[in-house]
């Protein structure tokens, strides 16, 4: 809401997103992919229309709904990291965990840092982690509560080219092994390309759905159902 | 060098130009604190100057001559007629009953001559000349009384009432004496009558205490101060026995100006409490600032800014605000003296001249100034000693130097600066220099206490619960709000707990030590030849017991170890000792000998006149440095009597019965004029039949209530406590606003732990509890030192100013202590909740 009336950033989109798939993301600044990626995870509610994630209504819930439901079903990892300062890395990895009372929440922690390489920086703050450093503890927290769901909203926007590069490649491979459905928001079709499918996005409406260069023959439940204003 | 300053200058004054903002706490608690300095300062002057022009009305007279228990005589009245023109007043406490009606009251009888009043009018109403007003018709005489006294009498304008052997018509409502100064303490309503009325009514009898004013107005060639000072040198070259207390008119009142002194200097101490108390307000919006101004200040150091320049710059905009704060508040506290003079009007026993004076707008002013400045540095130092590169990264990883040894040294003497300024300005030094030593206490302990929490929450084993684990990260991540809590919340929780403690204190007092040893009556002005019968009748009565009855003669100490006594150097404590008559008995009293803790009471047949002895207060020979052996003169009525110190007794002072500073040995005073003092415990439901009794046959003898007396003096405790309340609100006030200012500086991180968390599939709740632990650790944090703290000081007010004993009621410390840190405690919760309803998608888009 602006303070001339409503803005329509989202205009009739409609997406279904398989298990196990990877969608990029596409779009023009202001073309609405943040604003869909935060309607996916529950973090904001369409105006209208719903998100449906493994048949449960996404944008019925409460605030509070919404959180429980992210708890082991979404992992998100952000352009900015957004890693609690005052919290270890293990710390910071094991807190989705704890949520979801998960036993063990520090040794699980420990393998998801050591599954990103950073089992040397377990009880490093996040200001004495490098900038890709900082981005493979928020990978490694997203992926921790081992979730159905993983959003990656610009993950390699503060990172150069080649940590970027790495982070990406360690994002895919650990989402196809553990299965995961990843929805990548990216402005860099590249990078989108790799996806299984590639959903343009321009003023708030889908504008085209191709193929990625993905190889394996994506699963047929849908894992995310969007349609949202 | 200079050139870098001008530049610093001219950025800080761009800077300004455009505007600042998050400034209001700093600017709030400066103009608090600077307007209540600045306002207690102007009412004070206010005061002071209507008090010294209006020294002659004041007085009565350009000089007055106090005697007690004695007139002059014909030579010294003859003396002093033939140098001015006099009028002489009488002042006693007596017993009036209402004819008709069985009611007696104890009133405060003031008989006048007809010269009275020399300066200024009598307000009487129905208005009508003073003479006509006490004239006798038909063998009543006419008396002017306060309002109060129909109501304790249940009589009206027109009735009747006896005052020993004379009758008195009440004519009119005495609404103003020019020379009455401030009501303080009295026993009973005023009463005017005249002096021929006083002498009717019989009361005039050897040794009762009646105190003779003479006053004088001088002739035009001698009423300067000069000619003042030596009129009163030649009265007492020409009568060097007389024992009379001159007074000039420049210190009329010095009992009400000595009270308006105390209470500036307590009530600009309160101010300087606040304004102290605003300086963490003022340290934490300049580090806030700062925080904000990070980035720039790397930007202006990567383009060739200096360290040295950082600084000059960031001080100038931070003094500039400074300025107009302490501007502000020198506006509004020049306005409280105009609206205090709303309030005050009516009250006051004289005008007082409202006015802006210079004095407390400059030291207002200074005490502003001083203290945005020692608050200021340290965060100013700091910010200009980081590097550029470390400062891009100080959210995350804080520098923990100390500033350049400089910049500590600066800090530090800005604030003994400020502690000197505060023990210089203050008319009670002892108080300001306790103040002083207090403040530096209290801050060394809450600073000790945030840094220790910090350092505990930093080092103690990383609890497992995730929730823990963030509330106690919460208090040492940088910038966490912790020190600026825990100095703010705890002075706040200080002050109201030492406030509580002090009433709780005051009120077991009154109820548990003085009601047990306490008699129910003093019987003043038995003459030597009613003693006997007045023991007899009190004899009579059932439920009457502990009948003490003492002689009791009025003297002045006038001399100690050979120094006259305004010449002897005493401590402010014992001071009151010699400032006038004080009561002393003779003989063997009851219970006087076990007193002794030095020296050895006189054998019990002891006379011998021609070497008195003096039993002396021990507390009191302690201030005046006297001891046993020491020599003392004391002049009683007229006469001179010198005295060696036999012993010294342990007097308590507190417990309301028959206390004597001297005893003096007998055969000395035996036959002076004078008067027995009695006191008796009587049960409640004889009280008034005993009263009855002994005003019906003694109508000379005053009776004074205990009980009454001791609620009267417990109102006006509970009014100076309420006093204290009030001025102790601005404190408050801006400890609330640096609390709240020290919140909103740890809301942003707030914000953003929140929203991470909601991320990761925290519920609101879950965060909550978060907070709630945090702000309980805060709470309790401040809550402890605050109750150690405030016991300290509540038990240095009982011991010092209050001179009574001390018990913590830990009952109210609880609640208060507790109450206050849940109250403050909610509030940070109230203003947190807001972080928790934003939506994630809002921060996570512009973090």
């Amino acid at each position: 809401m602006s303070q001339a009336g409503p803005v329509n950033i989202l205009n009739g989109i409609e997406l279904v997103i398989r298990q196990g798939e990877a969608v990029g993301l596409v779009g023009p600044s202001g073309s609405g992919k943040s604003t869909l990626l935060m309607v996916m995870t529950g973090l904001e509610r369409p105006t209208s229309g719903k998100v449906t994630v493994k048949a449960q209504e996404l944008s019925a819930f409460s605030e509070d709904e919404s959180a429980r439901f992210r708890r082991g079903n979404v992992g998100i990892v952000f352009q900015s990291f957004h890693l609690i300062p005052t919290m270890t890395a293990l710390e910071n990895v094991a807190v989705p965990l704890e949520l979801a009372l998960a036993p063990n929440a520090f040794e699980r922690a420990k393998e998801e840092l050591e599954a990103v390489g950073l089992g040397h920086r377990l009880e490093h703050y996040p200001s004495q982690l490098s900038g890709g450093e900082q981005q493979r503890v928020a990978l490694a927290r997203a992926l921790a509560p081992k979730p159905s769901l993983l959003f990656a909203d610009e993950p390699t926007g503060n990172l150069d080219g080649r940590t970027g590069a790495e982070i990406i490649e360690m994002m895919f491979k650990l989402q196809r092994e553990r299965g995961s459905t990843l929805i990548l928001v990216t402005h860099d079709e590249t990078l989108a390309r790799r996806c299984d499918r590639i959903v343009k996005l321009r003023d708030g409406h889908i504008e085209s759905i191709e193929d990625g260069a993905h190889e394996e023959a994506a699963p047929l439940d849908p894992a995310l159902v969007a349609v949202a204003e | 060098m200079t050139g870098q300053l001008v530049v610093a200058i001219r950025l800080a004054r761009r800077e300004l130009l455009r505007g600042l903002s998050g400034f209001r706490i700093f600017l709030a608690c400066l103009i608090l604190g600077v307007a209540s300095i600045a306002g207690v300062g102007s009412l004070s002057e206010a005061l002071l100057e209507g008090l010294s022009h209006q020294g002659r009305e004041l007085l009565g007279g350009d000089v007055e001559l106090r005697l007690t228990q004695r007139e002059m005589d014909k030579k010294e009245r003859a003396w002093v007629e033939a140098r001015g023109k006099v009028s002489m007043i009488a002042e006693l406490r007596a017993m009036a009953s209402a004819l008709g009606r069985d009611a007696r009251t104890l009133v405060e009888l003031k008989a006048v001559d007809v010269r009275f009043p020399l300066y200024g009018v009598a307000d009487v109403s129905p208005r009508q000349p003073l003479g006509e007003l006490f004239a006798n018709r038909g063998g009543l005489f006419g008396a002017a009384v306060d309002e109060r006294l129909f109501a304790k009498l249940g009589v009206k304008e027109g009735g009747v009432v006896r005052i020993g052997n004379a009758m008195f018509e009440l004519r009119a409502v005495l609404k103003q004496e020019p020379d009455r100064v401030a009501g303080g303490f009295t026993l009973g309503p005023r009463m005017l009558i005249s002096e021929f009325a006083l002498r009717a009514t019989g009361l005039i009898q050897p040794g009762s205490l009646i105190n003779y004013s003479y006053r004088v107005a001088l002739p035009q060639e001698s009423e300067s101060r000069q000619g003042v000072t030596q009129w009163i040198e030649a009265a007492n070259k020409a009568f060097p026995k007389a024992g009379w207390q001159p007074r000039d008119r420049w210190n009329a009142a010095p009992g009400v100006r000595r009270f308006i002194q105390q209470v500036t200097a307590f009530l600009t101490l309160v101010g300087l409490t606040a304004l102290v108390v605003g300086g963490v307000g003022v340290a934490s919006a300049v580090q806030t600032y700062l925080d904000r101004r990070r980035d720039d200040i790397a930007t202006l150091k990567c383009i060739g800014a200096s360290g040295r320049f950082i600084f000059v710059m960031f001080l100038a905009e931070v003094m500039a605000l400074a300025l107009i704060g302490v501007a502000a508040g020198l506006v509004l506290g020049a306005v409280i003296p105009f609206v205090a003079q709303l309030a005050l009007s009516g009250i006051l026993p004289f005008e007082a001249e409202f006015g802006i004076y210079a004095q407390p707008m400059i030291s207002a002013a200074a005490f502003g100034l001083l203290t945005a400045l020692a608050f200021a540095i340290w965060p100013l130092a700091r910010a200009q000693e980081i590097s550029p590169a470390v400062m891009f990264r100080e959210l995350v990883a804080p520098s923990r130097r100390w500033p350049h040894w400089i910049y500590v040294g600066a800090t530090g003497l800005s604030f003994f600066a400020l502690a000197a300024l505060a023990i210089v300005l203050s008319t009670n030094v002892e108080l300001a220099g306790f103040f002083a030593a207090g403040a530096v206490v209290a801050f060394l302990l809450l600073r000790t206490t945030g840094w220790g929490m910090m350092w505990l929450a930093r080092n103690l084993p990383r609890p497992r619960v995730m929730m823990a684990r963030l509330a106690l990260s919460n208090l040492y991540r940088p910038g966490a709000p912790t020190p600026a809590v825990i100095m703010s919340l705890g002075l706040g929780l200080t002050l109201l707990a030492t406030i509580a403690l002090v009433d709780s204190n005051i009120r077991r007092i009154m109820r548990e030590e003085v009601p047990a040893e306490a008699p129910s009556f003093f019987f003043v002005d038995i003459q030597t030849n009613q003693a006997k019968p007045f023991e007899d009748l009190l004899g009579k009565y059932r439920g009457v017991s502990s009948v003490e009855m003492v002689p009791m003669v009025r003297g002045r100490i006038v001399n100690l170890k050979g120094v006259p006594s305004e010449k002897a150097v005493v401590s402010r404590d014992v001071k009151w000792a010699l400032s006038g008559d004080r009561g002393l008995t003779y003989g063997n009293p009851p219970g006087a000998r076990d007193q002794v803790i030095k020296g050895a009471w006189w054998p019990k047949d002891y006379k011998d006149k021609d070497a008195p002895l003096v039993s002396f207060a021990a507390d009191l020979a302690k201030g005046m440095a006297l001891d046993v052996g020491d020599m003392i003169t004391i002049n009683i009525l007229g006469r001179d009597i010198s005295m060696k110190i036999a012993n010294l007794r342990r007097v308590d002072f507190t417990n309301a019965r028959m206390n004597f500073i001297m005893v003096v040995s007998p055969g000395v005073l035996e036959n002076a004029p004078h008067a027995h003092l009695a006191t008796a415990r009587v049960s409640l439901d004889m009280e008034d039949e005993v009263e009855r009794a002994v005003s019906n046959t003694f109508p000379n003898v005053s009776v004074v209530r205990v009980r009454e007396t001791l609620e009267t003096a417990n109102g006006l405790l509970q009014q100076l406590a309420a006093g204290i309340r009030a001025a102790s609100f601005v404190t408050l006030l801006t400890g609330l606003l640096v609390l709240a200012g020290a919140l909103a500086a740890g809301h942003r991180h707030r914000l953003f732990d929140a929203v991470v968390l909601k991320v990761l599939g925290a519920t609101k709740g879950q965060v909550m509890t978060t907070y709630l632990i945090e702000f309980a650790v805060l709470g309790a944090g401040a809550g402890f030192v605050a109750a150690v703290l405030s016991i300290i000081a509540a038990w240095a007010i009982a011991a010092f100013l209050m001179e009574s004993t001390f018990q913590p009621s830990m009952g109210t410390l609880a609640a208060v202590v507790i109450g206050g840190a849940i109250a403050a405690m909610a509030l940070g919760i109230g203003a947190t909740w807001s972080a928790l309803s934003t939506p994630a998608a809002r921060t996570l888009r512009t973090a």
